[in-house]
């Protein structure tokens, strides 16, 4: 059995990686860590060195949760992808063919005043609007099984 | 990053974006304070005619395009605080020339020289990227963009209240253009004070790594030479211009001829230099990208900033002409256009960020562009104001959104030359400027609107054909192309053979 798990090092996703690996445990499943470095939105190329700070902080963090899945006793093997996050996931679904994808959900609260509530409140309506995050981008298109996992 | 952040104004990076942007928005400012006075000068100036002024909006955009290279270059030397604020206060000069200038000869060359200001834009693009992490750059830029965009609005707007009411008279129009000149030169004092490159004063800066666009394949090389000679060669169509006018000698004209040929043919060569050793020796498959999307997206920029330039210079004019108003008032109403930048642009950005599929996105907007030039080229004095104003809103927000949308793809066409496929695609508005600003020359206000139509359009099918959906990569088969290693590599030796100057 093969389970992937989008993994960027947030605490939300140690805290999925966790559950996956408590949930999983009785399938001794091979697990797949999947990390993606989104590429830099940029017209210059002034920040190349910033793009590979943050992309050697996605590589460490992968081996960091690797290393923590190893030790549970589990398979693991890592990906790092460089793109568009929805599309490399999606991708690598395709070509990994998991029996099931683990994801977190973010959740992000908008921080306090009138004027960056209501603008936090019109950007997450324009993400509703076209799928802007990972999770329903994915629950739309993903063609294995996926399982969302709430961040407390 | 999230649009609340804007108003965290205590963290040194959004300090240092709303710095920039105002630095922007103030040369946007100056570089159309023409249009919106051109009436006051008319009857202000009794040697002027409206041919001139028209001749005037195209020197405005003229040597854009050779001072954005001679700023990029600038930009790997002096870094863009420097540069910003030395262009500021250079720039006030020509405009100060201007506003006080007595004769045809002065006023022209006061604008040629002033239509350096639009460099500013890559200047500001600069100093972003130095300050945001990669995952915040789109949405930091597209702010920059659109507000300081906003500038030319912003002149619309004030600028005939501020001629007429202020200073009022004859002469109200010089003492404005004055004014705004003299805030820009404060500014750009200001801003060599106020602001350092980067988070970390000594923040590193790579020199450009060559003179020339690389590419993958003879025929990409064939086309990128095509490509390249307009750039500089769109201003042989200017000369042309102003010597039909008769404000140019045919020696004159021959020679400025000879600089433009000679200044395409130094482009093509350093081109070859660049690029046939390299093709010589082959390009690996996984280094290679396709020329074709970066062409289809110089004709998008040429087809929507281009636009947004020329119809800026001419706007106020065709309401004064078409609904009988004041300069103030078309000014304020022509000012509409630009004003949608606010939310246009980065708007267009986001929507190529959030839809996942920024071919779709690009292809919308140019389309949308073309109907909208369209509905404005059937404007004519019969029809109510409020529907004009209404759809020069509709239209401006897609030609503003296509901007956004053009920028959203550039970046992930091949990381390793971005900066260079911006240049030059920033370098395709301007030419957009250029031949729309002549072509506006020979034909009336709706005629125009419908060859920008036709532009947009051309390009809508340039996408079509061209334009490639960006892909992402994985790490373990090819994230870091064979050849960006072998430069790693080379840098690392040279690192080592050299001690770090600091």
């Amino acid at each position: 059995m093969k389970v992937m798990i989008a993994y960027d090092g947030s605490r939300n996703a140690k805290l999925a990686l966790a559950q996956t690996v408590s949930l999983f445990r009785c399938n001794a499943p091979t697990l797949i860590l999947v990390g993606v470095a989104e590429n830099p939105g940029d017209a210059t190329d002034a920040n190349e060195t910033l793009f590979q700070q943050e992309y050697e902080e996605m590589k460490a963090a992968l081996k960091e949760g690797a290393e923590f899945a190893h030790q549970e006793g589990f398979e693991v093997d890592w990906v790092l992808a460089e793109g568009d996050a929805r599309k490399m996931l999606l991708q690598a679904t395709q070509k990994h063919q998991p029996d099931v994808l683990v994801i977190a959900r973010h959740s992000s609260k908008p921080d306090g005043g009138i004027i960056a509530q209501s603008l936090s409140y019109f950007v997450d309506e324009l993400d509703y609007m076209t799928f802007g995050k990972v999770s329903s981008f994915l629950a739309r298109r993903v063609e294995c099984p996926l399982l969302i996992l709430p961040s407390p | 990053m999230k649009v609340a952040d804007l108003f965290k104004f205590r963290t040194p990076e959004i300090r240092a974006l709303h710095l920039t942007w105002i630095a922007f928005f103030i040369t946007f400012y100056v570089w159309f304070n023409m249009a919106p006075l051109a009436s006051s000068m008319l009857k202000s100036v009794d040697w002027l005619t409206p041919d001139d002024i028209k001749l005037f909006a195209i020197c405005n955009v003229a040597l854009t395009i050779p001072a954005r290279i001679i700023v990029g270059m600038a930009l790997d030397r002096f870094g863009p605080r420097r540069v910003f604020s030395v262009l500021m206060v250079l720039m006030s000069i020509p405009a100060l020339v201007f506003a006080f200038g007595n004769s045809m000869t002065q006023l022209l060359v006061a604008r040629l020289v002033l239509s350096s200001v639009g460099a500013s834009f890559v200047v500001g693009i600069h100093m972003t990227a130095l300050w945001f992490k990669p995952k915040h750059i789109g949405f930091a830029e597209g702010f920059y963009a659109g507000w300081g965009n906003f500038g030319s609005a912003a002149a619309a707007m004030t600028l005939p209240t501020i001629a007429l009411t202020w200073y009022g008279g004859p002469e109200g129009w010089r003492w404005a253009i004055a004014q705004s000149a003299i805030v820009m030169a404060a500014y750009g004092v200001f801003y060599w004070f106020a602001i350092t490159d980067g988070p970390d004063a000594k923040a590193h800066r790579k020199a450009r790594k060559a003179m020339a666009m690389e590419v993958s394949s003879w025929a990409d090389m064939i086309k990128l030479i095509l490509w390249t000679i307009p750039l500089v060669g769109v201003l042989g169509i200017l000369v042309w211009r102003i010597q039909n006018l008769g404000y140019l000698s045919t020696t004159g004209a021959t020679i400025a001829y000879l600089v433009i040929a000679a200044v395409v043919l130094y482009q093509v060569v350093q081109i070859l230099r660049v690029n046939v050793p390299i093709l010589k020796k082959g390009v690996p498959e996984d280094d290679k990208y396709s020329f074709n999307s970066v062409a289809a997206l110089n004709s998008t920029y040429f087809a929507n900033f281009g636009a947004e330039l020329a119809v800026v210079s001419m706007l106020p004019m065709f309401f004064e002409q078409t609904w009988g108003l004041t300069a103030a008032a078309a000014g304020l109403i022509a000012s509409s256009f630009a004003f949608v930048n606010l939310v246009a642009r980065p708007m267009g950005g986001l929507v190529s960020d959030r839809l996942g599929n920024r071919r779709f996105v690009m292809l919308s907007y140019m389309f949308g562009i073309g109907i909208g030039f369209v509905l404005m080229g059937l404007l004519n004095a019969k029809w109510p104001l409020v529907i004009a104003i209404a759809i020069t809103i509709f239209t401006s927000f897609f030609v503003q959104g296509a901007e956004g949308a053009t920028f959203g793809i550039i970046p992930s066409i091949k990381r390793r030359i971005t900066g260079q496929i911006s240049g030059m695609a920033g370098a395709y508005g301007n030419v957009g400027a250029v031949v729309y600003l002549t072509i506006f020359t020979f034909v009336t206000p709706t005629q125009f609107f419908f060859i920008i139509a036709t532009g947009a359009f051309l390009s809508w099918l340039i996408c079509l054909v061209w334009l490639k959906e960006p892909e992402g990569a994985f790490d373990e088969e090819y994230y870091v192309s064979s050849v960006d290693r072998m430069i790693e590599e080379q840098e690392l030796a040279a690192a080592r053979a050299k001690p770090q100057q600091g």
